[in-house]
């Protein structure tokens, strides 16, 4: 017992796979959105292998513009801004991925429950819980936690939590409840389908029923959204670590790279504050995009429907 | 009417209880001791603990909450340790500042996303629906701090056209003030230009296809009349609360939008009193945001509720 599509022997995965093909090469700039984030993977992983020189260590070539040694010029300790820019990949991006996991790890199973139960005390309890979270608005708490724990790592007894595993916990946590919003109004509208009433009948357990089947139906708008939640939790990150309370340095951020730029503006240094923010926009354009693409193909009525956002 | 307002502000204050309950134990419960960061380095344990029961950090967590709260209910939010001065005072010295920098944010998004929104809808699938579509996206896409940087090489350093940064209140000169402002106005509000760009194109859209717009057109009324009468004026509803809603983003950008400015405002405010690590004054000003936030949702849901009967019977 699965989804209804295969029990009319069609392959849903299949139809998908043609889709995002068709979707692709109609949408030029999803394609190169899509291959943007593969290339950003890829630097992630391997950032030796696109940047030679060392992003910490000073040199005595300070302030140089771009040249052919230096492709985005160096900053103000004569480090190659390329190299920075290149080794700030990972944390920038395990930092959107992490937080995304996080707030759906928390978010899915609140709102599936709240859904499920509703109307009930514990939906009520935990809708209320999301809306005092909800309150706040996004940055600001972020601000307001982070500045309380410190940008060090924190020990709390035998466990130490580095100064970045708190950033994602918090961005995540403030992301929770948007996760499960969606998830509980999917559940609403799935749980009073027929194949629920059919599994009820056949006598399968309520978590069954919540964790394996309903969930399953309400991926899609979890994963569009999610997707999108990368860009925000990446673009957070960026903001924390441009105020000095994101990472610290010497380790490189794109942030904090924008937030030493900030000193040579007005000299014209343009190169210290460009491309670090460039590489910024790119990703969090390369998220967002990808998450309008998944939208328009997991729903294939908003694309030639109306309802189109 | 009454009673759905009557019914959201309870629903309002529950929220806003349990938000101050989150500040007050983010600040208090976490570790670091705020007496430690006021004092200097080699300051005696006696010491320490004479400060920390001045401050009232030694009584028990709930009293200190229960204190800390019937305070503010009263508009007592507390002492900076580093102004040395009421905290309520110091934030709304700022807080003109920071609803200057808003309202006019709020102003360009709207004069931008109006337009853009109602064309992109009158021309879905067209050439300037793509174009929207792209402006908006680089518009949510751009850092708010990387484009006011960008902003200030371009337009100050550059060109030379405007100031880099600092404030000028409308009373100093509408000219020179609105020079000042006009930069950090542009930064905050293409994010969120781009935003309602997106919610108003979707429910021109939802409007259009509406009988009552068929309707019209068939009784033969313009074109024109159509689509800036009777479809924005429907089309406008959803999309203002959802734009209300997230003002919050507005808030959180203004600090960025600020501290890259140099504006004296209340986000800026916030940035130092947490450098200088001074808890009343990040707690005080964390709550007002808050409360602020809340407040302006409470104002949408009635509006909503005012133009929608249906709202207010289903809530």
């Amino acid at each position: 017992m699965s989804t209804p599509a295969t029990l009319i022997g069609v392959d849903p995965s299949a139809g998908k796979r043609r889709r995002l093909g068709r979707v692709l090469l109609r949408d030029p700039l999803a394609l190169l959105a899509f291959l943007f984030v593969l290339l950003l993977v890829a630097i992630a992983f391997f950032p030796e292998f696109f940047a030679s020189l060392s992003p910490i260590r000073p040199s005595r070539n300070r302030l140089q513009e771009p040249s052919l040694t230096n492709l985005m010029g160096t900053d103000q300790f004569g480090r190659d801004i390329w190299a920075r820019c290149v080794h700030a990949t990972r944390v920038s991006l395990s930092v959107g991925l992490t937080t995304v996991a996080f707030a759906l790890l928390l978010g899915v199973p609140l709102g599936a429950i709240a859904g499920f139960r509703s109307p009930s005390l514990i939906d009520a309890a935990i809708m209320r819980v999301m809306d005092v979270l909800m309150a706040f608005p996004p940055v600001i708490l972020a601000i307001a936690v982070v500045a309380a724990l410190g940008a060090n790592d924190v020990e709390w007894g035998p466990i130490t939590i580095p100064h970045v595993t708190k950033l994602m916990l918090v961005i995540g946590l403030l992301n929770v409840p948007k996760v499960a919003r969606i998830v509980r109004a999917a559940v609403l509208v799935e749980r009073n389908e027929q194949y629920v009433l059919a599994e009820r009948a056949i006598g399968a357990s309520e978590l069954r029923i919540v964790f394996r089947d309903i969930l399953r139906n309400c991926i899609s708008p979890v994963v569009v959204y999610a997707t999108l939640l990368v860009a925000t939790a990446i673009l957070s990150e960026a903001a924390l670590s441009f105020l000095g309370l994101g990472i610290q340095p010497p380790q490189p951020s794109w942030g904090g790279m924008l937030a030493d730029s900030r000193t040579y503006v007005m000299s014209g240094q343009w190169w210290l504050t460009v491309f670090p923010g460039l590489l910024i926009f790119l990703t969090v354009c390369a998220f967002n995009l990808a998450g309008d693409l998944l939208r328009d193909l997991l729903d294939p009525a908003q694309i030639t429907g109306r309802g189109d956002a | 009417m009454l009673g759905f307002l009557t019914r959201r502000a309870a629903t309002l204050a529950i929220v806003l209880l349990g938000a101050s309950l989150v500040i007050f134990l983010i600040m208090r419960a976490l570790p670091g001791d705020p007496a430690i960061g006021m004092l200097t380095v080699n300051a005696s344990p006696e010491m320490i603990k004479e400060l920390r029961a001045q401050l009232g950090l030694e009584r028990p967590l709930h009293e200190q909450y229960l204190r800390w709260i019937g305070a503010a209910l009263t508009g007592d939010l507390g002492r900076s340790f580093f102004f040395s001065a009421d905290v309520l005072p110091l934030i709304l010295e700022r807080f003109p500042v920071t609803l200057h920098l808003a309202a006019m944010s709020l102003a360009i998004a709207l004069l931008i996303s109006v337009p853009a929104g109602v064309l992109a809808a009158t021309h879905k699938g067209r050439f300037v629906d793509h174009l929207c579509r792209i402006i908006a996206l680089i518009g949510v896409s751009i850092p708010v701090f990387w484009q006011g940087l960008l902003m200030i090489l371009l337009f100050a350093v550059i060109l030379g056209w405007l100031p880099p940064g600092g404030y000028a209140p409308p009373s100093a000169g509408l000219v020179v003030s609105t020079a000042h402002i006009l930069m950090p106005s542009i930064a905050l509000g293409t994010a969120y230009a781009a935003t309602i760009t997106r919610m108003l194109r979707a429910s021109m859209l939802d409007v259009l296809g509406r009988d009552y717009i068929t309707v019209a057109r068939a009784l033969g009324v313009p074109e024109r009349a159509v689509i800036w009468n009777d479809a924005l004026r429907n089309a406008l509803i959803p999309t203002l609360t959802a734009a209300g809603f997230s003002f919050g983003y507005l808030l959180a950008g203004a600090v960025l939008t600020e501290v890259i400015f140099n504006l004296p405002g209340m986000g800026r405010l916030l940035f130092e009193s947490i450098l200088s690590r001074d808890y009343p004054l990040v707690q005080g000003v964390v709550l007002l945001n808050v409360f602020v936030f809340v407040l302006i949702n409470l104002v949408m849901d009635a509006l909503y509720a005012l133009l929608d009967p249906r709202v207010r019977e289903s809530a």
